[in-house]
């Protein structure tokens, strides 16, 4: 048997199963995720990054649309400690909002009002209310939230945390948490520790097992769920005087089909069939 | 000497990768020892059975009529502003028109704490009939719950100052619903994961007392259908998000039955 391969067919076979080997090999690293969030001074850094959990299903979210400007109203009855503690965290994730992250190009700026903005602003702007109270629905839970959507996207939120989660470094976690379901995050119950901002507190009111801003994670679940569409900045020229040009965002847009891998069980050696899990398996 | 190295990289990627399918493979084996199977099929969006969007919840809620007027019973009226005064201070914000259409939805951890047959949670547990379904505004307009009226069969578990038995009606209440203004636009208010119970349907229904007479709120609830279970709550949980309540999807309605039957047995043991 001849055992001979010509150069062309080695790089062939090579260029077959070199990816494989690569994904083989670096796939533990490719889902590792790091927290990337900036801790409110003299708060401790989050829970050491962890595995994402694997990703269900993801369908359209209302989220805050694209390059929103929101306006956060604080509860004045906070301290300055506290209050600069939930800025930050509001400012994790507009850090986040970029194209290395979840491409929301969200901003916030923040007033400290004890009269609350609209929750159903004018059109074209943006409010969110953070409360230091209970929630009205449970006053036993850490933080609280209702997110107000027009149809197409978020128009308001309104947060409440719980009057006995006190710690700055707490209270930043919290408020990271709640910001996240304004992106169209829902709770993390099985993410590990340090690998979403979506996870529960497990120790009380003032747990610190969360994150101050959206972890890798979270970002690309923001991009599936809020599907904010990968921009990329275009120099136009004005002209006439040589006068600088402004920068544009265009918006790439494709058409395609959604597949599913669907996961089916059988508990009568396959007689009858149940579905158990589907996740997206591409478009195309 | 450097195609020597290129097949020697070859032969190693090779050997990885039958390495690792093997691997699948034996645990693929020792799986297909227990008497499950699992099978898994790539199918197109419109070929798979959809978990109901956010739209599609929000479309089945019962609807207030924001300018319905009281009623003129002052002992029904009575009854109503009791009821009603429990759903107040919702929001900073009062339910009322606006130029756009509104939906607004809670993320609260509502079913921490609860397991998949919440019986311990639930004073009244009941395979019952939905006869009808209302949404009321709260006291003050900052809130919205939705009403069930609940025809009753089967009776899992009793509760000695409610005493029900088949064929007793009892209402059952939740937060949220729709609202319609005059001007036509409707409004809708919903907690994620948790959905409303629809007119007509049977449910295994999970309820705590929240009112002297026969009122309770509807801490969750299965539906009966074509012999097989479908969680209320839970089936649209996404992002890593597990509700308890998934464990029964797809269960055969009496083998579910009886398992309820049962923890409601071991709970009044338990109790005694």
């Amino acid at each position: 048997m001849n055992l001979s391969f010509s150069r062309r067919s080695l790089k062939s076979l090579a260029l077959l199963l070199g990816p494989g080997l690569l994904i083989i090999i670096f796939a533990p690293l490719m889902f590792r995720v790091g927290a990337q969030s900036t801790p409110p001074t003299d708060c401790p850094p989050p829970s050491p990054a962890a595995q994402c959990a694997t990703p269900a299903s993801q369908t359209k979210k209302q989220a805050w649309p694209q390059g929103a400007n929101i306006t956060v109203n604080i509860d004045p009855t906070y301290n300055t400690e506290q209050r600069n503690a939930i800025v930050q965290s509001f400012q994790n994730w507009q850090t986040a909002g970029g194209s290395a992250g979840n491409n929301s190009g969200v901003r916030f700026s923040f007033t400290y009002n004890s009269t609350p903005p609209s929750m159903t602003p004018p059109a074209g702007t943006y409010n969110v209310q953070v409360w230091n109270r209970d929630s009205p629905r449970d006053s036993g839970y850490g933080g609280d939230n209702a997110v107000a959507n027009n149809g197409t996207n978020a128009i308001s939120q309104e947060i409440w945390i719980n009057t006995k989660t006190t710690d700055p470094c707490a209270l930043a976690q919290t408020a990271a948490h709640e910001i996240g379901h304004g992106f169209g995050l829902g709770d993390c119950s099985d993410c590990a520790d340090g690998s979403s901002v979506m996870v529960e507190g497990n120790d009380g009111y003032n747990s610190l097992n969360g994150t101050y801003g959206p972890t890798t994670c979270d970002n690309n679940t923001v991009k599936s769920v809020a599907q904010y569409p990968a921009t990329k900045t275009v120099s136009t020229s004005s002209g006439g005087g040589g006068t600088k040009g402004s920068n544009i965002q265009t918006f790439d847009y494709y058409e395609c089909t959604t597949y599913y891998w669907v996961l089916y069980n059988s508990w009568d050696d396959g007689r009858t069939w149940q579905e158990v899990d589907r996740w997206e398996a591409g478009c195309w | 000497m450097a195609i020597h190295k290129r097949a020697a990289l070859l032969l190693l990627s090779v050997s990885v990768t039958l390495g690792s399918t093997t691997l699948m493979a034996l645990q693929g084996q020792n799986k297909s020892k227990e008497k499950k199977k699992t099978a898994m099929v790539l199918r197109r969006q419109d070929q798979t059975e959809q978990t109901p969007s956010e739209q599609e919840v929000a479309d089945q809620l019962p609807v207030a009529d924001a300018a319905a007027p009281e009623s003129t019973d002052p002992d029904k009226r009575a009854k109503r502003e009791k009821k009603n005064k429990r759903y107040d201070n919702q929001s900073s914000r009062r339910i009322e028109d606006a130029p756009y259409p509104v939906n607004v939805t809670w993320s609260t951890h509502w079913w921490q704490g609860l397991s998949a047959i919440p019986v311990t949670q639930s004073d009244i547990v009941l395979v019952g009939e939905i006869t009808d379904a209302r949404a009321y505004l709260s006291g003050d307009r900052t809130g919205i719950y939705s009403e069930f009226t609940v025809s009753a069969g089967e009776i899992l578990k009793n509760d000695a100052s409610a005493s029900l038995y088949p064929g007793s009606i009892v209402t059952a209440e939740r937060f949220g619903g729709a609202v319609r203004f005059p001007s036509g636009s409707v409004q809708r208010y919903t907690t994620r994961n948790q959905r409303m119970p629809l007119v007509g349907r049977q449910y295994v229904l999970f309820l705590k007392r929240i009112g002297t007479e026969q009122e309770f709120s509807l801490v969750t609830a299965y539906e009966l259908r074509s012999g097989r279970v479908v969680p209320l709550d839970g089936a649209n949980t996404e992002n890593g998000e597990k509700l308890p309540f998934d464990d029964y999807k797809g269960a055969d309605s009496s083998v579910f039955l009886n398992t309820v039957r049962d923890a409601v047995a071991q709970n009044s043991s338990e109790r005694r």
